[in-house]
């Protein structure tokens, strides 16, 4: 019990450091709330004059995801690539606790603030555009959202380790945050992409978290197929982060070798 | 006495790709087969030129780096395959400006770093309090550290370095670059840990410091030890070493350039201070003494002062590194 209970306080006292220094950023308003405010009012207009159907399933939760995704994986990133320049990188790699679990707890953080950025897109859809949220089982929509949240996380963080040992990351990372959201296909339905590119989708968690959430709020809810895909991405997510735990692990080693962190 | 840290054969390589098409790999000794032990409770300086491999030592020691080969054992126990067991009780300092989150209160720097070192969490916070009170920082603990001296910076460090009550401290040239008052107090604050039983690994580019800290003393240069010993016995390398010191007024060009020649096989520098010269003149053989004092008397007209001191590490440091250099 007293590991679990002092992995947590590590966990939550990397959310909070990351959060205080976020905010200590003169510009982190415009960053994190209003540039994605802009691009999610941009895709809901768009959505609302096309088709009304699909404003939920694919507008809505659409922008909500990838602002949340854009957040989470360019800020665990990018935290490592400021670590490296404040030079207390080298210092999370010689502490006990070590550096996966600090990592997780920073990519939890930058996705609570994209948490802030779905919220932005349900709260436009209901309050600006009156386009009520109904969905057939709340606690499933629910379970479905917080698992797609973590298995982005957990995306994240199979990714966020190259910050570590490529200086040129945060160029990869651009390219990557989007080849995710069209491989996971957050606005359109997977099934429009070639059945190669589809092969690819459907091992990203967040495919399948996208398709159950579209599912609690469309006129055909099947519970099974919900649960289906929540055990799906229950069991990819936990892939990802033993994975991610061992990608870190090869990387601290391979960097202990090199000796290259103090370049930045 | 027991033994705390063991180095056999130590050897670091760096490789790094030079050139864009045809790429080569290049490789750096920096580190070519050192070997000491350092015992409980004892205060060990490393002192060299810069790319001496003194960080790269330190960095292998706190299971930074791994080595290229050789041994290296600390508290007992391997760096590379049982690190995990070193780091709750080892702490390192690197010093400088980098090291700490610039945006965040030194308290929460502190903190920060109590919790990277599984500290109680119900220590944690009389912990950081009692650390800010030591270091003098308690004023301006909530102050981000973007607004500290680089001084306080360095106290912010040291703070930093014992939050986990380590058994041994890394500090890698602590002192660089500090006014000379705070560099004082904190070099009674090294004695202070080392009087409580810590073992402290120095690195330092100041000879006097070293000097005064340190119970044993090795010299690297490009990677080689070459020489270890108590500082005491250190300076008996030298002890036919005497240097004058010749402050004078009024100097001609001819006299100076022909001073490194009249007063060979010693070892001779001229430095400008305000309006006088002053030569200093380290000699290999102290029957030479009185010799060179009256060629220097002979030669050089308005003498003001004549300084004549007794050898130092800095003397050895230079007989061995800055010589060859020469």
């Amino acid at each position: 019990m007293k590991p679990i209970k002092s992995n947590l306080r590590l966990i939550l006292v990397n959310m909070e450091i990351t959060l205080k220094s976020l905010s200590a950023r003169p510009t982190w308003l415009i960053d994190n709330t209003i540039v994605p405010l802009i691009f999610t009012l941009v895709a809901l207009f768009l959505f609302y004059l096309a088709e009304l159907d699909n404003f939920i399933p694919y507008a809505v939760f659409g922008s909500g995801i990838a602002g949340m995704w854009a957040t989470t994986l360019f800020g665990a990133g990018n935290s490592l690539r400021v670590e490296r320049i404040l030079g207390t990188l080298e210092y999370l790699l010689i502490c006990p606790t070590g550096l996966w679990k600090n990592l997780f707890g920073r990519a939890l953080a930058f996705s609570l603030l994209g948490l802030t950025v779905f919220g932005q897109a349900l709260t436009l859809a209901v309050f600006v555009f009156n386009v009520p949220i109904i969905v057939s089982n709340s606690v499933v929509f629910v379970v479905a959202f917080l698992l797609t949240v973590v298995s982005f996380v957990a995306l994240g963080m199979l990714l966020a380790p190259l910050f570590i040992i490529a200086r040129s990351a945060p160029n990869l990372m651009n390219s990557l945050e989007t080849l995710i959201l069209v491989f996971c296909g957050v606005t359109y339905p997977v099934s429009v992409l070639p059945p190669l590119f589809q092969i690819v989708s459907y091992t990203l968690a967040p495919t399948w978290g996208m398709e159950a959430l579209r599912f609690t709020v469309s006129s055909i809810c099947l519970d099974g197929i919900v649960l289906r895909n929540v055990v799906i991405i229950i069991c990819l997510t936990f892939i990802y982060l033993i994975f991610s735990k061992k990608l870190v692990n090869s990387i601290e080693k391979k960097v202990r070798l090199k000796g290259g962190l103090v370049r930045i | 006495m027991e033994k705390v840290i063991e180095v056999k054969n130590l050897v670091r390589i760096y490789k790094s790709e030079v050139g864009y098409l045809r790429k080569k790999i290049r490789e750096v000794i920096a580190l070519n087969g050192i070997s000491f032990e350092i015992y409980k409770g004892e205060l060990f300086g490393l002192v060299g030129p810069n790319g001496a491999g003194k960080t790269t030592t330190v960095k292998i020691l706190c299971t930074l780096l791994t080595p290229s080969s050789g041994s290296v054992k600390v508290l007992g126990c391997d760096v590379v395959k049982e690190a995990n067991k070193i780091r709750s009780r080892i702490n390192v300092m690197f010093g400088g400006e980098r090291g700490l989150y610039w945006r965040l209160s030194g308290r929460d720097n502190l903190r920060y770093f109590a919790y990277l070192y599984e500290i109680k969490y119900t220590e944690i916070n009389r912990k950081v309090d009692k650390l800010l009170d030591l270091v003098g920082l308690s004023d301006r603990a909530d102050e981000k550290v973007e607004n500290y001296s680089r001084g306080m910076k360095q106290r912010l460090h040291l703070a930093k370095c014992l939050v986990n009550d380590p058994e041994i401290i890394f500090m890698d040239e602590p002192t660089a670059g500090l006014d000379p008052a705070f560099a004082h107090d904190l070099r009674n604050f090294i004695k202070k840990l080392r009087n409580e039983g810590k073992t402290i690994f120095l690195t330092s580019h100041n000879m006097t410091e070293v000097e005064e800290l340190c119970d044993r003393v090795a010299i690297i240069n490009k990677g080689n030890l070459v020489a270890l010993d108590s500082p005491q016995s250190l300076k008996r390398q030298v002890t036919n070493y005497v240097t004058i010191e010749v402050e004078y007024q009024n100097p001609s060009s001819e006299l100076n350039s022909n001073l490194g020649k009249m007063l060979e096989p010693n070892f001779v520098t001229l430095e400008m201070e305000k309006r006088n010269l002053i030569l200093k003149i380290q000699l290999s053989q102290r029957e030479d003494l009185f010799k060179v004092l009256h060629k220097l008397y002979n030669a050089i007209y308005g003498i003001k002062n004549v300084r004549i001191r007794e050898p130092t590490l800095e003397d050895v440091y230079l007989k061995l590194i800055g010589y060859q250099k020469k």
